[in-house]
């Protein structure tokens, strides 16, 4: 899972470089997993946090001297958990960015969606909700400045965009690619077998 | 107890492509519909059955009856332009002979089990209403007109709605007479009972039970058939 994301952004042109955020007690085997594979761009491996959010504002943080001096102008934050990239996406996103501070994919939620886990009983359907994806694109100094302020207070954000979103600034959003759902239940991880065969079979071996 | 199943196959599904060809995937040989109507049938609680097809689907779906022996009385109609009118029609079929409660549940969701089915029936039994829901574990958001984000939805009290759903008959009846008089149109039987105002229970449903509408799905559900995993 982590190869095919990882190898899916160094494919990419438009990426210089990879921060890579793991689990201390997973630093060994990811770097060693990142060794195994023929990368052409640097992968930079960071610590994460107890938390989604925190991981990432440690990854954005390890950005930080890059981000302030202008090196790094753009950013893309990814579930490693999504092995199947769409490189038109990314570039989708990254033009996007010209108009946006921030640009997500999303895709309308493929059924109905109620309130009401807490009482057991239907409260409120939720109309023209869309389920959002990775790679979330953001302009580096806001996202940046974002994930700072959202630390000092102690905001934990369900997703990237979350963060830019509470500051005011403007995150599009695209259309997002099916293939690109997050893998979390070993159902998933089924699903994710018949998209890889599929995905291969189509540009005739992996 | 009398508890019909109707299972709508007939749709021009908006969202998710045509259900009347959905319910025609293959399925390790069979189409999905086979495979929901076996589900059903085999099902002690279940009392007898009504499909309802489109004209484009009718010829396979009757194919697909003759071609393998049935248990339980199976009636075949003709559904309409919406999900909504096709079991509207359902319903007023049965009303000749009205059942205690109608289990509705989507044609293209063949993973459906016997444990779904029962505590449906529960949940129907003690509330009158009860929908399948599982929880959500994405992050769902809110789109402005021009294309930016409107706002995170705040998601810990969130589930995902699928079937079965189940009602007492004079319940979704009404809804569903309701709705045509009113001008109502929804999605959802479920929404049609909240409009009515009466609460409508949510039961635990199951990730498996997954409704087709890509080929990925169909081998999904090849695949989950052969596998005990999350149950």
């Amino acid at each position: 899972m982590l190869a095919w994301s990882v190898e899916g952004f160094d494919a990419s042109p438009e990426i210089a470089r990879t921060v890579l955020v793991v689990a201390p007690a997973e630093a060994t085997i990811c770097t060693g997993l990142l060794a195994s594979l023929r990368l052409r761009k640097p992968v930079a491996v960071v610590e994460g946090g107890e938390t989604r959010h925190q991981s990432e504002f440690n990854g954005v943080e390890s950005l930080a001297p890059q981000i302030l001096d202008g090196s790094v102008a753009r950013v893309l934050v990814h579930d490693a958990a999504r092995p199947f990239v769409d490189p038109a996406l990314i570039i989708r996103l990254l033009q996007a960015l010209g108009q946006s501070p921030g640009a997500i994919p999303a895709l309308p939620a493929p059924a109905a969606l109620v309130q009401g886990l807490d009482t057991g009983r239907l409260q409120a359907f939720v109309r023209d909700a869309w389920g959002v994806q990775t790679p979330q694109a953001f302009q580096a100094h806001p996202l940046l400045e974002a994930h700072r302020r959202a630390n000092a207070d102690g905001f934990q954000g369900s997703d990237t965009a979350s963060v830019v979103e509470r500051t005011g600034q403007a995150v599009a959003v695209l259309e997002g690619n099916p293939d690109t759902f997050k893998i979390t239940t070993p159902i998933d991880l089924v699903r994710a077998q018949i998209v890889a065969r599929r995905r291969m079979h189509s540009t005739g071996g992996g | 107890m009398t508890v019909q199943a109707l299972i709508p196959a007939a749709g021009a599904g908006i969202r998710n492509g045509e259900s009347s060809a959905n319910v025609l995937f293959s399925v390790n040989g069979r189409s999905a519909i086979g495979l929901t109507l076996k589900a059903f049938d085999r099902c002690e609680e279940i009392t007898g059955i009504t499909l309802i097809v489109s004209q484009r689907n009718l010829l396979a779906v009757t194919h697909e009856l003759e071609t393998a022996s049935w248990q339980k009385p199976i009636d075949v109609i003709l559904g309409g332009q919406t999900r909504q009118e096709s079991v509207r029609l359902g319903l007023a079929s049965l009303q000749a002979n009205a059942p205690e409660f109608v289990l509705i549940h989507d044609g293209a969701r063949p993973l459906v089990t016997d444990r779904l089915i029962h505590d449906g029936l529960e949940a129907a039994r003690q509330h009158g209403a009860a929908t399948a829901c599982v929880p959500v574990n994405h992050t769902y958001k809110h789109i402005n007109g021009q294309g930016f984000v409107e706002n995170t939805i705040e998601r810990s009290n969130l589930v995902q709605v699928q079937t079965p759903q189940v009602f007492r008959y004079d319940w979704i009846l009404e809804a569903h007479e309701k709705a045509v008089r009113e001008r109502i149109v929804v999605e959802d039987d479920a929404e049609l009972i909240e409009k009515l105002g009466r609460p409508v229970k949510i039961f635990p449903g199951s990730y498996r039970n997954l409704k087709i509408s890509t080929p990925d799905d169909a081998r999904m559900v090849e695949a989950l058939a052969a596998d005990p995993v999350c149950a």
